[in-house]
């Protein structure tokens, strides 16, 4: 219940708000693709310091396997700072047969809901051009698991904006990096 | 409802993000102010839109600004302006003892420094406020400033028409 205590601020401004920066983002770099660049790396931006907070104020420990990252990141990130909880699922592995069950590298986050686009629609235009409207969440995501030393790519499988069915957002793990001891420190 | 610090995120990571090609800094700075009041502008517009969906019509450039005070400051920053005073020449000065935004702003680089940028985290609200205003018939300009943190003094001037 960690995400009951601290303070809130009205959905309906944080969803307006962020459609207006898209908006805008938009009016400033006239090229759809450009924007989704640049929402990911706001997205970024906010994840490396967001790690801080959740991990501030959830003080929970090491994830002992990605799959629970994934759990982690659905049940208590988003529900602590989005007040939603997208289902996890993973993907058949496509490659490595070899070993019979590897852990998994990759899931999908499904959004039922997502309270960045509840008042959002996508003009024709921004739909061909391939606008993710969501995307600053990749990037968020893909920011505060760099600094737990998870590197993963994140990527939008589908939008409901777009007219699909769902909204599935994928996250693939590259590696883990190692611990470095930043140089010349004593 | 959302977490608060997000939206303290984002706008920390529309300074980080704004490097459009801008190298000095003043530049960016300006560049960002301009974005950030567009989309307060913007947005405050949209709230106003709601709010007064189903209401009965305001009156009087009174009851706009109280509108202001009480509805807009609750929906936005949970609670009320704390002091509303006029001229009754269409100047009207809002002021707020703890202003949200202003809060929690704190730095190593101490409390001057902290000073120095509060105007950056004033400019999304005062646009809001503006933009607000605007969409509700009473064109304006709106400044915003703090002489000591967190405290916050809005003044409105009207635009006689």
């Amino acid at each position: 219940d960690v995400w009951k205590r601290t303070d809130k601020v009205n959905a309906e401004l944080f969803t307006l708000t962020y459609g207006a920066l898209v908006v805008q983002l938009i009016k400033d770099y006239e090229d759809y693709a450009e924007v989704n660049k640049q929402l990911d790396k706001m997205g970024y931006n906010i994840g490396t310091r967001l790690i801080e907070d959740f991990l501030a104020r959830t003080g929970l420990g090491r994830c002992a396997t990605f799959a629970e990252t994934a759990e982690v990141i659905s049940k208590v990130a988003f529900r602590t700072f989005l007040n939603i909880s997208p289902a996890v699922s993973f993907p058949p592995p496509t490659q490595n047969p070899t070993s019979n069950l590897p852990p998994p590298t990759e899931f999908i986050l499904t959004f039922d809901e997502n309270p960045l686009a509840e008042f959002a629609e996508l003009p024709r235009d921004a739909k061909e051009g391939g606008l993710w409207f969501s995307n600053v969440l990749g990037g968020v995501i893909r920011g505060a698991l760099e600094m737990i030393q998870l590197q993963v790519e994140t990527e939008f499988l589908s939008d409901v904006l777009r007219g699909d069915e769902s909204t599935e957002l994928l996250v693939r793990l590259v590696r883990v990096l190692d611990e470095e001891q930043p140089e010349n420190d004593e | 409802l959302v977490d608060e610090g997000l939206i303290t995120f984002s706008s920390l990571s529309l300074e980080k993000g704004k490097g459009k090609a801008e190298v000095e800094e003043g530049v960016v700075d300006e560049e960002l102010t301009k974005r950030l009041e567009r989309i307060g502008l913007m947005v405050g517009g949209y709230i106003a839109e709601k709010l007064t969906l189903a209401r009965p019509p305001l009156a009087s450039q009174l009851d706009v600004i109280k509108f202001i005070c009480k509805d807009l400051f609750l929906f936005v920053y949970s609670k009320q302006i704390d002091n509303l005073r006029t001229n009754h020449r269409g100047v009207f000065v809002l002021q707020s003892h703890i202003f949200p935004p202003l809060a929690s702003l704190s730095s190593h680089k101490g409390q001057a420094h902290d000073q120095s940028i509060a105007p950056m985290h004033l400019v999304f609200p005062q646009a809001l406020i503006q933009g607000a205003l605007a969409r509700l018939g009473l064109p304006c300009y709106v400044t915003a400033e703090s002489s000591t943190l967190p405290q916050c003094t809005f003044q409105i001037r009207t635009v006689k028409s």
